[in-house]
Order: structure tokens, then sequence, then C-alpha cells
């Protein structure tokens, strides 16, 4: 007998739960619930009365009289006009321009795209085919706009993001709220300002920090909160340049180098309690990259080991491990892989440079991974990363693949992504919307 | 357009979408208004006015309603380019709906965080948009009001908008399980209400 039958069969005993009940009243139960709930009814006086009970609700609700907008026309015409009157000017003269030949709109659009073309002759000998990059740029800023409007909605008036509210675990709060911050951050100066924004996230960011330093919790992920919020912190002091933020930042940076491992790389719960991996070593290396870059008088020490631990990891193919070389599985190689090459490309710019056979490899990792598709949004943040990093000529068309692959999977009602991935569950749908948004922004 | 026949086109709507015969329509019509087609946004308009201007009075905000089918429309024309035609159309203006109402309450809520202030009153009333005395006698109008904001939304995008939960889910961005439980103690709550009287 399969499963199936089995819960038709338990209908039988079981009285099914008044939210099911609801759910069938309302027609949103599947065939095989219906008709098991329909068959249980038929002999249960008091599920059958609840299920009637509901019905005369919905019955009742559904006899109040809709109201007939008298001046239809009227308001028709009064919303038609507003909208015109808020089209901004260069929209304007386009509707123009196309009113005046209707039947031709495809033909000057294409006629627009060429003067383009031929205006820029000198860029466009670089692309091959510009059309699909100037469409190609259109949607990715169309998709980065939803994506900031979606946070912008879900942003509380306190300032935060309710990571349970958006399907996210509350414990890792502060690195939810710091992913926020960081796509908002790099997203400003695409529409509205979002200095005020940005200011209400600081503040509700700094109210979880423990005067030791930490955010969040103490729990085997603390080092996440840690490592992004420390991030996104040193992000919106580098925008800002308020004084006031370098205190709070100082006791996060300070708690980061006290959970160092000694082999050089940080791992779940801190230092004491268990292995380094390339995960939370990444988080915390780029947010002491940062602070090295805004002049802290960060461990550069601390940094180096770190990056030898990380590169203790590469195989002799330049893939990254989680722990140790080659013991990771192929989707989590390709992501680790790209951590581990974002964080060593972001410390040579620092002038902390790797040695050069490691480097070599390294940039045969990237090679190798680059136009395999990221199996989570937690990769593709990193992937763009890198690719960026790595530079147009190389890696452009990998690069303009997987941001249309975002853009794509953007949700066609909401500006939000889906936490639809391995780590939807813990993250929920900030996790996915900033780090795809993220993913899509130009590196800095 | 009689009350009957605006209903009935609102019923076609929901039952021809299914067959997506009417939702194409829509989408036609929105892929026209992505060109910057007036006239097809006014036929977007007068398709959909009606059943917002309800939405709005369902969900508690009689005085403002028109202004915000308003509000709701130019955010349609705004946010055109947003539109994917893979989305129902319906959904995409119930989605801007919604958000408008959102926005709509959290300024009144400053505004009249600002009248206490003057006034010196401790409590929060709604009476910028408190039903007139006739709106007061519909006994279905005044339990849909003992709802939270939540449950009210799920109510009437259900009941009244004929969405599916799935459909909700997305238009709210909320687990659809969330979807079954506030339409749930909504409707436990209001058959309470409603057949106690």
């Amino acid at each position: 007998m399969n499963s199936r039958a089995k819960e038709d069969r338990g209908f039988w005993k079981k009285c099914p739960g008044e939210e099911d009940l609801v759910a069938f009243a309302m027609g949103e139960t599947d065939c095989v619930y219906r008709d098991a709930i329909r068959r249980h009814i038929g002999l249960c006086r008091p599920c059958s009365r609840l299920v009637d009970g509901y019905s005369r609700t919905v019955e009742t609700l559904k006899k109040e009289e809709e109201v007939a907008l008298l001046d239809r026309d009227q308001l028709s015409e009064a919303v038609a006009d507003n909208s015109e009157e808020k089209l901004p000017e260069r929209k304007r003269a386009q509707s123009r321009l196309f009113g005046y030949m209707p039947g031709f709109k495809s033909l000057l659009r294409v006629a627009a795209v060429l003067a383009i073309l031929l205006g820029v002759t000198a860029v466009a000998l670089k692309f091959r085919s510009r059309n699909t990059a100037v469409s190609a740029s259109q949607s990715i800023g169309t998709a980065l706009h939803g994506g900031v409007d979606w946070l912008l909605a879900k942003q509380r008036p306190d300032g935060g993001w309710e990571s349970e509210d958006l399907g996210g675990d509350p414990r890792y709060a502060p690195a939810l709220n710091g992913l926020a911050m960081l796509a908002l951050r790099r997203s400003d100066g695409i529409g509205e300002d979002l200095s005020e924004r940005l200011e209400k996230a600081t503040e509700h960011l700094l109210q979880q920090q423990s005067s030791e330093g930490r955010f969040g919790p103490v729990f085997d992920r603390t080092l996440y909160n840690q490592g992004i919020a420390t991030l996104a912190l040193l992000e919106i002091y580098e925008k800002t340049g308020d004084g006031a933020l370098r205190e709070p930042i100082s006791r996060s940076l300070d708690y980061i180098l006290a959970q160092q491992s000694y082999t050089g790389g940080w791992g779940y719960g801190g230092a004491q309690t268990s292995n380094p991996n390339t995960s939370v070593t990444a988080w915390q290396v780029q947010a002491l990259l940062r602070a090295d870059k805004l002049g802290w008088n960060s461990d550069r020490g601390s940094i180096r080991k770190a990056l030898r631990w990380m590169t203790r990891t590469m195989d002799s193919k330049g893939h990254f491990g989680y722990q140790a070389v080659a013991d990771s599985s192929p989707g989590n190689r390709e992501t680790f892989t790209m951590m581990g090459a974002h964080c060593i490309l972001t410390a040579q710019d620092l002038d902390i440079p790797i040695e050069p056979e490691l480097e070599e490899r390294l940039l045969q990792g990237v090679r190798d991974v680059a136009g395999k598709e990221p199996k989570d949004y937690y990769g593709a943040y990193f992937y763009a990363s890198t690719l960026s990093e790595m530079g147009e000529e190389a890696f452009g068309r990998a690069l303009a693949s997987l941001k249309s692959s975002l853009v794509e999977r953007q949700s066609p009602l909401g500006g939000g992504w889906s936490a639809d991935d391995r780590w939807g569950s813990a993250g929920g749908t900030i996790y996915s919307t900033s780090m795809s948004l993220l993913a899509l922004q130009p590196v800095e | 357009m009689t009350r009957g026949a605006a209903r009935m086109e609102e019923g076609a709507e929901n039952a021809v979408d299914c067959e997506g015969v009417l939702d194409s329509s829509d989408q036609d019509l929105m892929l026209l208004v992505k060109e910057g087609d007036r006239g097809a946004f006014t036929t977007l308009v007068n398709r959909y006015q009606e059943s917002l201007l309800n939405f709005f009075r369902r969900m508690g905000d009689y005085n403002s309603a028109d202004d915000l089918v308003q509000e709701t429309f130019l955010r349609l024309f705004r946010y055109r380019d947003r539109y994917r035609p893979k989305a129902k159309l319906k959904s995409f203006i119930y989605l801007l709906a919604r958000r408008a109402w959102i926005d709509h309450r959290r300024k009144q809520e400053r505004l009249q965080r600002g009248y206490e202030k003057i006034a010196g009153e401790s409590e929060l009333q709604r009476v910028a948009d408190a039903p007139s005395l006739e709106d007061a006698k519909s006994k279905v109008r005044l339990a849909l009001d003992e709802l939270s904001d939540e449950m009210r939304t799920v109510v009437v995008l259900s009941v009244y908008k004929g969405f599916k939960y799935r459909e909700i889910a997305e238009i709210l961005d909320i687990p659809l399980g969330t979807v079954k439980t506030r339409m749930f103690h909504a409707l436990k709550k209001l058959k309470d209400i409603l057949q106690d009287e």
C-alpha cells in the first residue's frame, strides 16, 4: 500500500486539524486530502458541523455587497492623467516619439539602439553583442531597483529586518541584517537616497552588540553573525565617516581576532570549540581586510595567518576545501574555491600577496569552476565577486550568464528572491534577496 | 455598468483566469502599458478600479479608498517595467495595492502620533478613517474590522478577490503555511462574531 493510501486511511480514524478543515471549506486541499476529509465528515458529526460553520461564515462574508463606482470614467481619466503628469522627462519624450508613429514602434526601438551603438563606437568594438549588453544591463538595473525596494519595504520602523517573519532563523539576525545593510549600502546611488534607512539599520544592529563586541547570541554559528555584521559596519563607516562607529567596530574586530584558532582559521563557535572552516573564515577575513583598507590598526599577521590556513585547503588543481584538502563535495567545492579566491584577490589589492605558485594554482581553480553554475545564492555572491575581480576579458561571459540567471530568478511580483536553496531555511528571503543583490552589484 | 454586471465581470475574470484568456488579455494590455500606451493603461484602470476600491474599503479604509485606488494605479504605471509576463497581472496589482495600503497606514499612524503630542491623547484612534454611520451598520464590515491587519488581508484576498493560498503567499511574500494559519484564525474569529449575532 502506498503512502498516500495510508494517509487516506489515517483520516478515517483521526479527525483532521481545524486548519485543514478550513482549507477544505475554502477549496484549498489537494484531491487526495479533499476526498479523505469528505469521507471523514460523512461519518464524523463534530467535524461536519465545523465545516458547515466555516462554509456558512464564508457565505455570509460573500453576501456583503460590492460598492459600485459611480464616477468610473472620471476616475479612470483622472488616474491616467495623473500618471502621465508624473512620467519623468526622458520617458515622456520617448512616448511622444512612439506616439507619432504607433505602427513603427519596433523599428524605432531598433533605430534607437543602433544610434547608441554608433554613438559609442570604441566601446561597442570591445563588446561583440552591444545590444545584448545594453538590454542585460537594463535588466540588471531593473532587478536591482526591485530588490532594493523589496528590502526597504521589509525594513521595520526600528531599522531592522525581522528574520523569523521572512523565513530565517532568528539566531542569525545580526548576519541577516548585516547582509541587508551591505546590499543597500552598495546600492546607494541607484535610486532614492538610502542614508536615513542605513542609519536606522546601523542603530538597530549596534543594539545587538554585547559589551565584549559580539553580535547576537552565543551558539555554534556565532561567527557568521560576527563577520558579516562587522563587514557591514565597516562599509557604513567607509561611507559615512561616522566617528561614533569606531568604538563598536574596534570591539567587534577584537572579538574576531580573539576567536581565531591557532592554525589561522575560524570555526563554528570560536577558536576553542571547533575546527576552522573556509565558510566562516572567509567572512572574518573579509571584515579584517576591509578594516585594513580603512586604515584600522589591524593585525596583518592575523590576516596572513588566515590566508595561509585557507591556502592549505587548496588541492593541486586550485580547488579549496572546507576544512582540509579535497574534503568537500562538488557544488560546495566550487563555492569554497570562489570564497578563497575572493579573499586572496582582495588581500592582493592591499599588498598582502601569496606565493606565486599558489597564485597560479588559485587562478587555475577559478578558471576551472568559472563556467559552472553556483548551487545557491551564497555561492552566487562569491562567484560574482571573484569573476569581477578576475576581469571582464577573461570571465565576462561567465559573469554575464550568472547575473542573467539571477535576474531570471527574481520574483516576478515583489522584487525579492525566493529562499529556495539549501540555506533558505536558515537565512530566509533576507538572505536570498541580499545575496542576489550583492551578486548583481558591481564590485568596489 | 450595474453592480451585478460588475460582479459578473469580476467573477468571470476569476473563473477565466484559470483558462488564461482574460489573464493573457491583461498581459497584452500591460505590455502595451510598458511601451507607454495610455489607452491600454486607461483600460486596465477601468477593469480593476472597482475591485480595488472594494478591497480598500474592506481593509477598513473607507474615506481614503479612492485615493488608495489612484495611488495603486500610479504605482502600477511607475513600476510597469517590473512586471514580468509570466506573473498574473492581478497578483501584481494587489501586491502594489497592499503596499500602498501599508504606506498609507504608516503615514496615518505617524500623523496620529503627531496629533497625540499636540492634543495629549493617549490612545491611537482611527478617527480619520472611521466608517460613516451608514457603513457602520454592516455587521460583516464590523466583524472584519475586528481582525488584525494581517488576518484581514488574507480573508479579503481569498474570499473577495478569489486568490488561492499559493497566490496570496506570493503577494504577501509569506510562507504558504502562514497563509493557511492566518486564514484559519481569521475565519474562526469571524465565525464566532457572525454566528453570535
